[in-house]
């Protein structure tokens, strides 16, 4: 029933066309066929920078787990290296005391518990503070996107080198205070001796050196990762959340661009169809009616 | 009768040209199909590395943190089993021993108070092996969680050398190695300035009590089992990092591409209805 009433108007329509004006009609379906051309190589093009928006938001909130993994790290790690310290003064003011009270008891407060035992805490709370920074130079180098922060990381790295090699220095005469111990000891075991009290107490002593030399390390590594770590990742943080909120009201911006650029390219495409349509119908039926004549 | 069609050669091109582009516009739908499952499976692939980054993040920060509180621990349980061995050799000294052995500091205390201390000095060192062994309880489950990582599992399937990590904790354990100590042994000076080293060592107290710390150093070294780890993990994880961003490239450019095809698609679809006017424009134009 459609079909025929579709006929029906396209052969009134055709009686009233002559030539000129349909011709005239199709030129101007043409044009608005390059309009509509147009208009979808125009949402191709929005859909290409939504998509590469999309993909710089995407590589951001990537570069936000690492910086907000680094934040949130940094003060476990200072509470970490700040509890060595506070532990050893806490018990190292009593132990002082009890060792200058005891003076000619030497077995009972010795430089073993003073000097010698706490140096091993303060050696593995630089390790660990050495582990930590490590990460998070290589993580800033990850994150790095500008020369800025490459001149701002080279500052910190050099820092973070002369660190290093301060704890590397104090394990090197660490490893030779040890050997020469146990070289003396071996000395010792072929004489059938065995070390004195007082021996031990010099080699124990011989670690209070490195105690104060660790102790400036761990507060240069404290330094550092309140100067480096919760400043730079908190800068980049911020500057990144910036970064995604920009791109995120550009996209907003192209998405309805997109949006009104496809919806005119449907309107065109539309009419241009119906066009086609309306002449298949009208020719094939003016076609049909020159048959019957025939 | 048959309605004989004047050949136009130039409406037979329009028709094909219109044919050509729908076969386009349909090849570059079927494209568009074919790389919308691509980037699927890149956005499937994307999302896992994702996740892996953030997995590597944790394990890494979790072995660091372990290792760390490991080395903390056993050092503090150390120091105590060795304060108390000293010390309780010590007080027995001030309560068995002659009066010349006595050291200045305890003489003017009074027996049943280095008693008393005694008493303390043993509950204080049982509690502390007990806590002892709870520690190494809870290292266990921690390096479980650490070992049932997919990529700890790859690395140590690949990699000798983590006898530690690998091997049975409860063998570090103190359990009832204690229960038998001579709380109360007491070695006279001249016996023990007249002993060698070795007989000092097969002494009961000093057997018991290397029993208890020498395990206390062996698990001491998974340390560097654990730094080892942690610098094959933080090698994936800067790999997986650096090559997020190439993956990301490849699949922005994927999309791009998913892009043109549409546009494509599109384009033949619009140009072969335009075609189709210019037939229809032709075939008016020779309407006589």
């Amino acid at each position: 029933m459609a079909r025929l009433k579709l006929l029906r108007f396209s052969l009134t329509a055709l009686k009233g066309f002559n030539k000129e004006k349909a011709i005239r009609f199709i030129n101007l379906i043409i044009f608005a066929s390059l309009f509509a051309l147009s208009a979808s190589i125009i949402s191709m093009y929005y859909e290409n920078k939504i998509d590469q928006i999309d993909n710089k938001i995407i590589n951001e909130e990537t570069n936000i787990l690492i910086y907000e993994n680094q934040i949130e790290v940094t003060p476990l790690v200072l509470k970490n290296i700040e509890d060595i310290f506070y532990d050893n003064y806490k018990l190292e003011d009593f132990l002082k005391l009890l060792e200058l009270w005891s003076e000619d008891d030497s077995s009972l407060i010795t430089k073993r518990h003073t000097v010698f035992k706490p140096y091993w805490g303060f050696e593995a709370a630089a390790d660990y503070g050495h582990e930590q920074i490590s990460k998070s130079i290589s993580d800033a180098i990850l994150v790095a996107d500008n020369a800025n922060d490459i001149n701002e990381i080279e500052i910190f790295a050099l820092k973070f080198k002369k660190i290093d090699n301060e704890i590397r220095e104090i394990i090197r005469i660490r490893e030779r205070i040890q050997n020469d111990r146990a070289l003396n000891q071996r000395k010792l075991f072929s004489s059938e001796d065995v070390e004195s009290a007082e021996d031990k107490n010099i080699y124990y002593e011989k670690f209070s050196s490195l105690n104060d030399r660790l102790i400036q390390t761990l507060q240069d590594q404290m330094n550092f990762l309140i100067n480096f770590n919760i400043k730079y990742f908190s800068r980049k943080k911020n500057d990144t959340e910036k970064i995604i909120l920009n791109l995120e009201q550009d996209l907003k911006k192209f998405s309805n661009q997109e949006s009104l650029t496809i919806l005119i390219a449907f309107i065109l495409q539309l009419v241009v169809f119906v066009s086609v349509q309306y002449f298949e119908i009208t020719m094939e039926s003016a076609n049909a009616k020159r048959t019957k004549k025939k | 009768m048959r309605r004989e069609q004047k050949k136009n050669k130039n409406l037979i091109i329009i028709i094909i040209l219109a044919g050509l582009c729908t076969l386009l516009s349909f090849f570059f739908d079927q494209r568009v199909i074919q790389t919308e499952d691509k980037i699927r499976e890149l956005e499937i692939q994307l999302n896992d590395k994702r996740v892996n980054i953030i997995n590597l993040q944790s394990t890494i920060n979790s072995t660091i943190e372990l290792s760390y509180d490991i080395i903390k621990s056993i050092n503090y349980y150390k120091d105590r089993i060795d304060l108390f061995y000293l010390y309780n050799g010590i007080l027995n000294v001030q309560v068995f021993g002659s009066e010349d052995e006595k050291t200045k500091f305890f003489k003017n205390i009074d027996r049943d108070k280095l008693l008393k201390l005694k008493s303390d000095y043993k509950r204080n060192a049982e509690n502390i092996l007990k806590s002892y062994d709870f520690k190494i309880d809870e290292i266990k489950i921690l390096n479980e969680q650490i070992l049932k990582n997919e990529f700890v599992k790859d690395i140590l399937n690949k990699n000798d050398g983590y006898e530690i990590i690998q091997g049975n904790f409860d063998n570090y354990k103190a359990k009832d190695k204690f229960e038998k100590f001579p709380f109360d042994k007491y070695l006279p000076n001249d016996e023990l300035l007249n002993m060698t080293e070795e007989e000092f060592q097969n002494q009961d107290d000093y057997l018991i009590y290397s029993k208890i710390r020498d395990p206390m150093n062996e698990i001491d070294n998974i340390e560097y089992e654990y730094w080892d780890l942690l610098q094959r993990l933080k090698v994936r994880y800067n790999n997986y990092f650096a090559f997020f961003s190439d993956d990301l490239k490849y699949y922005g450019t994927q999309k791009n591409k998913n892009n043109l095809y549409i546009l494509l698609s599109i384009f033949f679809q619009i140009l072969s209805l335009t075609i189709l006017l210019f037939l229809f424009k032709k075939m008016i134009e020779q309407k006589k």
